[in-house]
């Protein structure tokens, strides 16, 4: 848990970066319809804020929470981050300019794992979980993508968001199909929380190579695998254009709630709930971020359980070492080693 | 894992039908079962069912019929932690399918004894058998109940009152 030192520490520096921030209250959370908007750009505080809303807000409420990360790789909860994230090219990209470039994030839905920087606005919609439909607020973002006068954006049968792009240079003529938004669903008793990403104006060039992990070849893992995907822009330059008009949509889907006001949410006054730190903590521990990582085998070599074959082994590494073991909860249960 | 079903069931019209005929099935299958002749099944309105043994200390839970159908296929299952004890309605564990992770909720406030460690490497299992408390069904967990967990189980639904809850939560 939070030593008072690393408390205050957060929020000395939150009192810069704060202005006309306001707290999350009792009051809000209990109203029919709500909407957030952060002012704060850690994945982790976001998500614990995201978590916050859902565990916290009254169960018959629907609610809009819109935010922009920094630079962040985020898994899905049941997936594996040595599979699927270039975990030495992350080391590398993560000092620029004496801060951390890229962030590894677990996120608590489920899922594949998407890129995020200050070009991706993230969509989170909370709702009664006897009202959920998968397609629902993906549509809602489509229309207003629409309104903004975006043109060939739909939602496709993975539930994902696609821009069709027509390139009239493209020796080709038929159009290419772009994935725009990813989305994950996270469902408990009584609430369903479906969030997504939205490619405004990313930086396209890391994603790739960051989602190719060099030890994919060598682990079998338990869990779920991401399903790669060709991505690009919308090519809005303003996230908060982005929020206005899915906040107008969000009051056209929800008429009742055409006078809900914007509650902006800063760090400082998001930290000072108990529940959001608490989610915070959970979400940076090792325990969460790699503990959790569901069963997996990493093996040298092919074998009877993953006979894929696997590429030339590294010039420093001994082409005679063989080495295979199964790891869960933190634990290696079986190994077997040898250089002969 | 209420009606997560909604949506699924306007693209497989079928599938409530298909659900309600081998949820009887079971039903109808349970006294040639030697090990729950005397058990009591109830189920939540979360859709998770419990087994209560003759003796009512011991339990087996698990997700309905209903609610596996209405997931979709079942990719991945975080079991619930040995030993520990919980209250009735805590999330022990959860369910990934469709980019969707859905927490398991406690029926009743008990403590985990045995978890189902097939459904680690079949999840599938959860799709096929979800009611099935013997060797390679869809069981989750084996509980111990105290007397807290056996009144949170007198207010829980038998068969007959989930089939009709099910039933009307659709229109």
């Amino acid at each position: 848990m939070a030593t008072p030192a690393i408390r205050n520490a957060w929020r000395i520096r939150s009192i810069f970066s704060t202005r006309h921030a306001r707290p999350i209250t009792t009051d809000a959370l209990s109203r029919k319809f709500q909407i957030y908007t952060s002012r704060t750009t850690n994945p982790y505080l976001n998500l614990s804020i995201e978590h916050h809303l859902l565990e916290k807000s009254n169960p018959g409420s629907t609610i809009l929470f819109l935010y922009t990360n920094d630079p962040c790789v985020v898994i899905g909860r049941n997936q594996n981050p040595w599979t699927e994230v270039n975990l030495p090219q992350l080391a590398k990209t993560r000092i620029k300019h004496g801060k951390p470039k890229h962030y590894l994030v677990r996120r608590r839905s489920g899922g594949g794992t998407v890129v995020h920087d200050s070009g991706n606005a993230n969509w989170s919609v909370i709702w009664p979980k006897d009202d959920f439909e998968r397609d629902k607020h993906a549509r809602m973002v489509v229309e207003a993508l629409k309104n903004m006068g975006i043109k060939g954006v739909s939602v496709n049968e993975r539930h994902d968001i696609v821009q069709e792009v027509h390139d009239p240079e493209a020796p080709e003529p038929q159009p290419s199909v772009f994935k725009i938004s990813g989305s994950a669903y996270k469902l408990t008793g009584k609430r369903a929380l479906h969030h997504g990403t939205l490619l405004l104006n990313s930086d396209l060039t890391d994603i790739s190579g960051l989602l190719r992990s060099p030890a994919a070849p060598y682990i079998a893992a338990q869990g779920v695998e991401s399903v790669r995907s060709p991505v690009c822009n919308v090519g809005v330059e303003q996230n908060t254009d982005f929020y206005n008009a899915v906040i107008d949509q969000f009051k056209t889907m929800y008429p009742d709630g055409q006078r809900t006001k914007v509650i902006e949410v800063g760090k400082h006054e998001a930290l000072k709930r108990d529940n959001i730190w608490k989610g915070l903590q959970e979400l940076l521990s090792p325990k969460w971020l790699w503990e959790s990582t569901p069963k997996f085998r990493l093996s040298s070599h092919p074998s009877p359980e993953d006979p894929r074959p696997r590429p030339d082994p590294p010039t420093d590494v001994s082409s005679c070492l063989y080495a295979s073991y199964i790891a869960s909860d933190n634990e290696i249960l079986t190994h077997l080693s040898s250089s002969e | 894992m209420a009606s997560i079903a909604r949506c699924l069931r306007a693209a497989r019209p079928s599938a409530f039908a298909a659900v309600r005929s081998s949820a009887s099935r079971t039903v109808a299958a349970r006294p040639f079962s030697v090990t729950a002749s005397n058990e009591i099944r109830k189920y939540t309105k979360e859709h998770e069912w419990i087994d209560l043994a003759a003796d009512k200390k011991t339990g087996v839970i698990g997700i309905s019929e209903y609610a596996a159908k209405a997931l979709g296929d079942l990719v991945y299952v975080e079991l619930p932690e040995e030993g520990r004890s919980v209250n009735k309605g805590d999330a022990i564990g959860a369910v990934e399918s469709v980019k969707s992770a859905a927490d398991i909720n406690a029926p009743v406030s008990c403590k985990i004894t045995q978890i189902n460690l097939v459904l680690e490497e079949k999840p599938s299992n959860l799709n096929q058998v979800p009611e099935d408390d013997s060797h390679g069904g869809g069981w989750i967990a084996k509980v111990q109940v105290d007397e807290q967990g056996l009144q949170d189980f007198e207010t829980l639904m038998d068969s007959e009152q989930y089939n009709e809850f099910t039933a009307t939560e659709e229109h």
